[in-house]
């Protein structure tokens, strides 16, 4: 707490800007996990046992498809928080037709819900306060804290991404800190959440494994897999329905034709080519932060990403930009190919539809990139963009992989 | 100028040039597409060829009406044929008239008909009629209707900017207030942030 006092000015700043977009902004993806989560308080233990058993009595029947933790949490914010929600919210959440934006107490409802992200948000600043060097504290702070991308994910589409982000951060955190079982505890919290961050597990592991520690790896894999397999186990087997999440089916999207009848996924190539570089490459090249950057960024900009997907590299990037300025402009054509790509959505929801509340009728209004793309060639646009985000990407991971393992600098 | 403050000022700009645009192209979107009637919801399909056509009645909300969206399918492009979309009056005399390409419509998705606005229809019933010159079964094009057969259609028309923009942040700010005590605890925690931060010294 007091490292973070010198920058009390800039974080009562960034909670004000937060407080002021917090009740406006709206995407349905926070109505529909918080209608999941709100079964919690009716005593509904397993989401995913109870939508299949009612799905045909249910008014909004889609798969919870995220890890149980997830439903706890969320639900267990929902419970403790519903006296604040107001007599409208229940009607809110079982609303499917054209009461999103109107409720009467919607302000209230998204401010209300908005809160465990907007600490856990914070959290992420007050980590890098901890992790970065004092010379850097108040850049990484200054583009954490006002970058449009973080504001966009976390306000807007208002997703719990923020959740596992902060707990990645908090495992390299303590890794560089030689905890291990904090750093496996860490990763597995995230993965209860998300499944993302069991994919930075084999980095983590082949790290200590090449520090000949391998005491240190039991550890690891023990704090990871203990919480994971015990927020699993609790819903045993309806955990398998997070399979049916975007991540699992969008990194096989995309792939490379080695032959006619064999076709391999560009994620998994370029994740092996990582592992490799993990296994056999330069130890003091690259830390734990390249390669989490690295997979967070690859699975940005090699699979169709949901724009929240960015959240998960955005602390790394930040931990590498704020020590070298020159590479800040590398993130000019990485914000504008990720803006372009999202007015290429064929979804109203990200965009104007952010400002539903304010403007209830703009959904109905038709959608803006049927607009846009009426002016504009809209391949040829998001197939220039794709190339600049690849390439942008690629850029940040050579320079970061040349700059070496920054943090033991940090 | 130090480099914090330089990326603090740009992304200070960025923020607010992005919040410009989507208040702005929110306000410019709702002035030319107020939502007139809508007939959304139904899953039934018909199929629009040169010896079938469908129908659907309107009747509007509102004095003009510039835009209508029809949910179509025009699966793999099989129609390349012209596709007509008009607008008719309680005599059945055409009051407006869009030809589009078969080739332009999509799979299962909402087909924008913009025309020259049509004034002074407030309350009055209108018929939409789609035609195609496609043979069946093979280029048909698909039509989503309503239970009654009725095809589904969005319109639109179109008023001032400076009107649509004074009238929804009237609305805005009447549905926000009206949530009292949220309103009230939401005014305070903002207010007392703001004293804060005006206190807190410069450097700090």
């Amino acid at each position: 707490m007091l490292a973070s006092k010198p920058y009390l000015r800039l974080i009562l700043f960034a909670v004000i800007l937060r407080l002021l977009i917090m009740p406006i902004l709206f995407h349905p993806d926070i109505k529909t996990q918080y209608y999941h989560a709100n079964f919690l308080s009716q005593g509904v233990f397993n989401i995913y046992q109870y939508i299949e058993q009612n799905k045909d009595n249910l008014p909004y029947s889609d798969t919870f498809n995220y890890p149980p933790l997830a439903y706890y949490t969320l639900g267990g914010w929902n419970y403790l928080v519903s006296p604040f929600l107001g007599q409208t919210f229940q009607n809110w959440l079982f609303e499917w037709r054209e009461g999103w934006y109107t409720n009467p107490q919607i302000f209230r409802q998204l401010f209300v819900l908005k809160i465990p992200y907007l600490l856990a948000d914070l959290a992420v600043g007050f980590l890098l306060i901890k992790i970065l060097n004092e010379k850097y504290r108040r850049r990484a702070l200054t583009l954490w804290f006002f970058n449009p991308v973080s504001l966009y994910i976390i306000y807007a589409l208002a997703n719990f991404d923020i959740f596992p982000t902060l707990l990645t951060l908090l495992a390299a955190f303590y890794f560089k800190k030689k905890k291990f079982f904090s750093s496996g505890l860490s990763l597995g919290l995230g993965a209860a959440l998300k499944l993302f961050p069991l994919l930075f597990l084999p980095f983590f592991l082949l790290a200590l494994y090449r520090e000949k520690s391998y005491r240190e790896v039991l550890r690891l894999i023990a704090g990871c897999f203990g919480v994971f397999a015990l927020s699993a186990t609790l819903m045993w087997p309806g955990i398998f329905n997070v399979t049916g999440s975007g991540l699992v089916g969008k990194m096989l999207e995309i792939k490379v034709t080695v032959s006619p009848s064999l076709h391999i996924p560009l994620f998994y190539i370029l994740y092996g080519l990582l592992l490799s570089l993990a296994a056999f490459g330069k130890e003091r090249k690259a830390g734990i932060e390249f390669f989490i950057l690295s997979v967070t960024l690859m699975i940005f900009s090699v699979t169709r990403f949901h724009p929240q997907w960015f959240l998960w590299s955005l602390p790394f990037l930040i931990f590498f930009v704020v020590r070298k300025a020159r590479t800040l402009y590398l993130l000019i054509p990485l914000l504008l190919s990720y803006l372009v790509l999202i007015l290429g959505f064929q979804d109203n929801f990200l965009t104007l539809g952010i400002l539903g509340p304010v403007f209830p009728l703009i959904y109905s209004a038709g959608s803006l990139e049927q607009t846009l793309f009426n002016v504009i060639d809209k391949a040829q646009t998001v197939m220039w963009a794709q190339l600049t985000l690849a390439v942008t990407v690629g850029l940040i991971l050579l320079a970061s992989y040349r700059e070496g393992r920054y943090a033991d600098r940090a | 100028m130090q480099t914090e403050h330089r990326i603090g000022l740009a992304l200070g700009l960025v923020n607010i040039a992005l919040l410009a645009f989507l208040v702005g192209a929110s306000v410019l979107y709702l002035s030319k597409y107020l939502p007139n009637d809508f007939r959304k919801t139904g899953e039934r399909q018909v199929e629009v060829h040169k010896e079938y056509e469908a129908f659907s009645t309107l009747t509007s909300t509102r004095d003009n009406l510039s835009v209508i969206f029809v949910r179509l399918r025009n699966f793999v492009h099989r129609s390349k044929e012209p596709f007509v979309f008009s607008i008719l009056d309680e005599e059945a005399r055409v009051l407006r008239k869009v030809e589009i390409s078969g080739a332009n419509i999509g799979d299962g998705e909402w087909t924008r008909f913009q025309f020259t606005p049509l004034t002074g229809i407030k309350d009055r019933k209108l018929t939409l009629k789609l035609h195609s010159d496609s043979p069946y079964p093979s280029q048909s094009v698909i039509a989503f209707t309503d239970p009654s057969g009725e095809f589904l259609f969005k319109s639109f028309g179109r008023g001032e900017a400076a009107a649509v923009a004074l009238e929804n942040l009237t609305d805005f700010a009447n549905r926000f207030f009206a949530d009292k005590t949220f309103a009230l605890f939401y005014v305070l925690i903002v207010g007392v942030s703001l004293a804060v931060l005006l206190k807190v010294r410069k450097n700090v």
